[in-house]
């Protein structure tokens, strides 16, 4: 499992995660916002760096 | 302990705190346990008086409050009952709203940690309301009543300091709203046509009840012009029939809380409670041509409207089913009602409040 949150919302996810007893979960930080522009620019927030960490984090949770 | 700059532990019962009551207070400010104003200081001596009007024992648990899953000790509650200016007697009130907002349905840790600007509501209904004194009349939503006044500020505290939601941390309204200071009032059950709504919910007359929701503040509802029901209707349902509200995006349950002149107009009119759900499901509609494309195509995805926008003729209704929009009278004399909408992600939840000890489940 792993968490994909945008950067306004970095410390908020890091303190419900360690709230929840669930610190560890990996988490990758996109730009914020989502919401409010144009499909085609969130899209491109979805980077290759951002496909990547997301893959790598999977790849993490499912070793450990 | 001794007082120190970090904040004691969610677990910690007991602090020691060097110098006197306003030291005390300036560092439970900074700690982060109180909601800006200032709060009664929690001393053992009245934490067990609060402890002694609760109808469980100090220890029992009544479950864990998202999103820290603090445990919801009677000890616990009576600690922010006390800061928030309670009465011993108002804690079997706390007990049966702690009990009903940890529902699966009513989604504690959405209402906890959205963006969106809901607060925890509760209104008190049945003999109860009587026994404590609350306001059910003039002004019941604002200040000046002991009891609704604390026992709201008692559930933020409760949902701040067990359950976790730190304003700007992990409470992340945008905006927030001055309904998290505290929002209880009181069902004016005498000045009702309709039959009370613990009725609605399966309950009786004689049983005193707690409905707790995830909502927005009182939208206004003014209309000193109209005289029949339909009118008024109408009134309500224009004014309900907004394009920004979650409950456009995905139903919900949300409340109509008329005042009394309002409802003895629309019942003289010859509507019942379910014919007033009736019509504002049929009238508290937004037309598909209000909401920008971006929008709508941000609401298809939220609630599956595009298989239904066909069914609904265009005009996409505030509330899923009749029955989802919540009637009931407060307040005093005037021509105002009002509209409370939710979070609408997740519904509202009513318990009985215990009048007596319950049984110890230790």
């Amino acid at each position: 499992m792993v968490g994909v949150v945008t950067d306004a919302f970095r410390g908020f996810a890091h303190e419900l995660l360690a709230q929840r007893n669930a610190g560890s979960l990996p988490l990758v930080v996109i730009q914020h916002p989502v919401g409010g522009i144009a499909r085609e620019q969130a899209a491109a927030r979805i980077t290759d760096e951002v496909v990547d960490a997301v893959i790598a984090a999977l790849q993490r949770d499912a070793g450990a | 302990m001794s007082a120190a700059d970090a904040a004691p532990s969610a677990e910690q019962i007991e602090i020691e705190v060097e110098g006197d009551e306003s030291a005390a207070l300036e560092r439970f400010h900074a700690w982060g346990f109180t909601d800006g104003l200032p709060v009664v200081l929690p001393t053992r001596e009245r934490v067990e008086r609060m402890c002694a009007g609760a109808k469980h024992y100090p220890l029992e648990s009544l479950g864990n409050l998202a999103p820290r899953d603090g445990a919801a000790t009677i000890q616990k509650l009576a600690i922010n009952a006390v800061m928030a200016g309670c009465l011993p007697e108002y804690m079997p009130v706390l007990e049966a709203a702690v009990v009903a907002m940890q529902a699966s349905d009513f989604n504690l840790i959405g209402m906890q940690t959205t963006t969106h600007p809901c607060a925890l509501l509760a209104i008190v209904q049945g003999p109860v309301v009587e026994m404590l004194g609350m306001n059910a009349g003039h002004g019941c939503m604002g200040p000046g009543n002991r009891a609704n006044a604390s026992i709201g500020r008692a559930l933020r505290l409760i949902l701040q300091n067990i359950g976790g939601a730190i304003p700007g941390t992990t409470d992340k309204a945008t905006q927030g709203s001055p309904a998290k200071f505290g929002f209880c009032f009181a069902e004016n059950e005498a000045a009702s046509p309709w039959p009370p709504l613990r009725s609605t919910l399966g309950f009786g007359r004689d049983d005193s009840c707690v409905t707790v929701a995830a909502a927005e503040g009182p939208h206004n509802v003014n209309d000193h012009g109209s005289s029949d029901g339909e009118s008024i209707l109408s009134t309500v349902a224009e004014t309900m029939a907004t394009v920004g509200s979650n409950n456009l995006y995905v139903g919900g349950d949300h409340f109509v809380v008329f005042g009394p002149e309002h409802a003895q107009a629309v019942a003289r009119s010859g509507f019942s409670r379910e014919e007033v759900q009736g019509y504002l499901y049929e009238h508290a509609r937004v037309a598909v041509e209000r909401i920008s494309a971006e929008k709508l195509a941000e609401l298809t995805s939220w609630g599956g409207y595009g298989q239904q926008l066909e069914a609904w003729g265009g005009r996409i209704p505030l509330a899923r089913g009749a029955e989802m929009l919540r009637v009931l009278v407060a307040g005093g004399a005037g021509k105002h009602s009002c509209w409370i909408p939710t979070f609408a992600v997740g519904f509202s939840q009513t318990r009985r409040i215990a009048l007596e000890r319950e049984i110890c489940r230790l």
